[in-house]
């Protein structure tokens, strides 16, 4: 175990996140979005939902990004367009991630009828391109935020609960989860206490990898009008105005560039991770 | 060898399939098409059922009515499957003649029998344009003449007549399909099938196929009778969202953009032309007077609560957010109407006011929802849900602790007309080129009165103005009651109208005579 250990150290020294340009680049990013989302009362210029200015405005001095076709300024509405987009992207994720880890647990350690029962389930919902499943589902429970997020949760659980009973169907194997179970220990302890840390560093290393599709498909939702509700600044609605007025550049290229960073941010920061955390993977990958 | 043969196989199957193109391409290009991009506001085709613009515009094309009008005119009603008609001096009685040239797209002559079975049938189908015909009773006393007999003075008669929903239908056909004018019809009536499928009508194009959401094909009436015969092979609707209607426009792959607003028709180039006129939408406001319905429906049904709301909206803001052309409606009835309002007589922004009828209102910060169509509902270029912005944040300035709550309209439209809204932006087409469309539309009791929360009984000095409105049958004395039912919904109703906007049709040149109609909005028919 020792011998283990000491290897598992060395490698996660040598693949060390901050060894890597794209992952600091990658967290850089986050973090300057993070910081004007949580300031954006004091960074941004104006209001967001002000409509004081004039109509359509090219980027200038005093409106950097211009104005939208409601006489909004573009730069304060991207700013607090943080404070939406990626609070929430994160909350899909955590919540798609614990749902399915759920799922996938139960499903891999109960074996049998259950085992197969919840995976048919799984089978179903994967076989539903994500996004029209989303729209569906969103258009359903009525176009808002939250449940543009509740509809990409019941998108995205699935690989987490294929990838968790995947571990839980090697790691049950062991020799040390038969010990537990012979000295008594119950279902849940044996699933929390000997599987659990098995399972964290591959789930963590894919809702890092999957931040980014979260928070292009809300965008998206978004953008076709089923998330976010106006006058919200969300980046997505924003380059949907942005669309109906091709002619004025800046009122979609501005959401759509705040989108891409931090899509790319998070994505450096979850093939890090990756690296990090699940060398093997990331070798099969390299290779 | 064998890579030899392959190579000339592949060569000659390439000339074969090059040679084949411009064999075909010939035919082709003899058929002249049409391609018209709009947001479709659509329901199946059949003339009982069809109330929306898009599905006006089609039926306008099949089935034609007893009298129309000619380009944009709405106002001097011309012959079409009536050659002659007369009214009483009483205008109760409205007697028609049919042309004996009048034929179906089948071959068969147009007879009284079908107009009679026609408009019976959308009166007792029971859909949205049943109301056309409320109070009117058809009769057809020999096969070329029908008349229309109302119970008091309605001179709007020949105004609703023209309405594409009083198309007229081939009886024997659609009989023959399920159809029926009975008085259970709305119950007993299964020709929306078929309806769906073809067309029975007499007007100059047909129905070829039919899509609800991408797609309506019309080809032309190769019987058409009429003097002006269609110039279109084929017409192609497709239901394309406004950008894109931009961009196809721009580049040549549609015909005709239909819902560009002025700021997105201005510099699409100088390939195309741009004609401009006054939508007859308007666009409005209300507050729900179902006191019931909610706790905010409590406030929203008093009346200090619409004053607030009245004086606290900025309409200079929403006028220029509609872009050039667009006008603040000073009253629900658009500006080319009689009796419409002039822009003296336009609610101006008075915040002060509005925050002291707020105060009075006692709503303080009690959530109130307000809906919308959302989810990218746009017509004549102006987005719900930016309006709804605009709304929103004066609002708030003044007050009110309001939330928007878009939805796409297959769910905001029931919950419209179920009164089921707390505050409501919506808009309002002319059924019939007419105001009194909008004093029986708009009164207390009345349809959209009703869907505000607001019925009869309510408001009876408004009341006595719509019934009056409705039997006056000198010129000058109709528009001024109209005036004064305007001036008199802008102090008391629930209804706040904001805005009519420009209309832009954007045609690629080769499209001649493109005229904007208040009803169909494109005569399809005079297109070259």
């Amino acid at each position: 175990m020792t011998m283990v250990t000491k290897k598992m150290k060395k490698s996660k020294n040598s693949n060390s996140i901050w060894r890597q340009p794209l992952a600091v680049v990658g967290i850089g990013i986050i973090v300057i979005w993070t910081l004007l989302a949580i300031f954006a009362p004091w960074i941004a210029p104006y209001n967001p939902n002000a409509q004081d200015a004039a109509k359509f405005l090219a980027p200038s001095a005093a409106h950097w990004m211009g104005t939208d076709e409601l006489n909004r300024d573009i730069l304060s509405r991207v700013i607090f367009g943080a404070r939406i987009s990626l609070p929430y992207s994160l909350l899909l994720v955590a919540l798609s991630a614990t749902l399915g880890s759920i799922v996938g647990a139960i499903s891999g350690y109960a074996g049998g009828k259950i085992d197969s029962f919840l995976m048919r389930v799984t089978d179903v919902f994967f076989a539903f391109p994500g996004i029209v499943l989303a729209m569906a589902v969103a258009a359903a429970l009525g176009p808002q935020i939250r449940n543009a997020v509740i509809a990409i949760t019941i998108v995205a659980w699935p690989v987490y609960a294929r990838l968790v009973r995947g571990l839980i169907l090697n790691a049950k194997q062991n020799d040390y989860v038969t010990a537990s179970s012979l000295l008594g220990s119950s279902s849940l302890r044996t699933l929390i206490v000997d599987l659990r840390p098995n399972l964290s560093g591959p789930v963590f290393v894919l809702a890092a990898l999957e931040v980014g599709n979260a928070l292009l498909l809300l965008s998206g939702l978004s953008f076709l009008g089923l998330g976010a509700q106006p006058p919200a600044s969300e980046w997505g609605s924003m380059v949907s105005l942005g669309a109906e007025n091709f002619d004025r550049w800046w009122v979609g290229l501005f959401p759509g560039l705040a989108i891409l960073t931090a899509v790319l941010a998070f994505t450096f920061i979850g093939d890090a991770l990756r690296d990090a955390m699940d060398p093997r993977t990331a070798k099969a990958l390299r290779d | 060898m064998k890579i030899h043969f392959k190579s000339i196989a592949s060569v000659a199957l390439s000339v074969a399939l090059v040679t084949t193109a411009f064999v075909t391409t010939p035919a082709t290009a003899a058929t002249k098409n049409l391609t018209i991009e709009t947001v479709f506001q659509l329901t199946p085709p059949d003339p009982g059922r069809t109330f929306e613009q898009t599905g006006n515009m089609i039926n306008h094309a099949m089935y034609q009515t007893l009298v129309t009008y000619k380009g944009g005119d709405a106002s001097t009603p011309v012959a079409s499957i009536a050659s002659k008609w007369s009214v009483n001096a009483g205008a109760t009685q409205f007697t028609f003649t049919i042309d004996p040239k009048a034929k179906f797209s089948d071959g068969t002559k147009v007879t009284s029998a079908d107009v009679l079975f026609s408009l019976n049938r959308v009166k007792n189908i029971k859909g949205n344009p049943s109301s056309l015909m409320a109070g009117i009773t058809v009769a057809a006393p020999d096969a070329s003449t029908v008349v229309l007999t109302t119970e008091k003075a309605t001179p709007q008669v020949l105004a609703i007549v023209t309405s594409p929903s009083l198309g007229i239908v081939n009886s024997k056909v659609v009989k023959a399909n399920g159809g029926s004018d009975a008085e259970d019809a709305s119950t007993s009536d299964k020709a929306l099938a078929y309806l769906t499928s073809a067309s029975a009508g007499s007007g100059p194009y047909m129905l070829k196929s039919f899509s609800l959401t991408t797609e309506v094909d019309l080809v032309k009436n190769p019987n058409f009778w009429g003097a002006d015969k269609p110039a279109y092979d084929k017409i192609i609707f497709r239901n394309v969202p406004v950008n894109v209607q931009r961009l196809d426009i721009i580049k040549g792959s549609s015909s005709i953009a239909i819902d560009l607003s002025p700021d997105q028709a201005s510099g699409v180039g100088n390939k195309v032309n741009v004609i401009k006129g006054q939508a007859s939408n308007v666009f409005f406001f209300y507050l729900s007077q179902n006191s019931a319905f909610s706790a905010a429906t409590k406030f929203t049904s008093n009346p200090k609560c619409v004053e607030a709301v009245r004086y606290g909206i900025n309409y200079n803001k929403i006028v220029r957010y509609a872009g050039l052309g667009a006008i603040q409606a000073p009253g629900i009835i658009p500006s080319f109407f009689s009796g419409a309002l002039t822009q003296k007589d336009a609610i101006k922004q008075d915040t002060a006011r509005a925050k002291a009828a707020f105060d009075a209102c006692g709503i303080k910060d009690t959530p109130v929802s307000i809906s919308f169509w959302g989810s990218g509902g746009a017509v004549n270029g102006l987005n719900f849900g930016s309006l709804a912005a605009l709304v929103n944040e004066d609002l708030n300035a003044v007050g009110f602790n309001t939330s928007l709550t878009g939805a796409p309209i297959s769910v905001s439209l029931p919950l419209y007309r179920d009164n089921k809204e707390e505050m409501g932006l919506w808009l309002w087409g002319p059924d019939w080129p007419d105001s009194t469309n909008y004093t029986e539309s708009f009164s207390p009791g009345t349809k959209v009165g009703l869907r505000m929360g607001w019925p009869a009984g309510a408001d009876a000095a408004i009341t006595a103005l719509q019934a009056k409105a409705a039997t006056e049958t000198d010129a000058k004395k109709r528009a001024a009651l109209f005036t004064q039912w305007q001036k008199e919904m802008n102090l008391r109703s629930p209804l706040i109208p904001l805005v009519q906007p420009a209309d832009i049709l954007v045609a690629n040149k080769s499209v001649l005579n493109v005229k904007d109609h208040p009803i169909w909005k494109l005569n399809l028919t005079e297109l070259k």
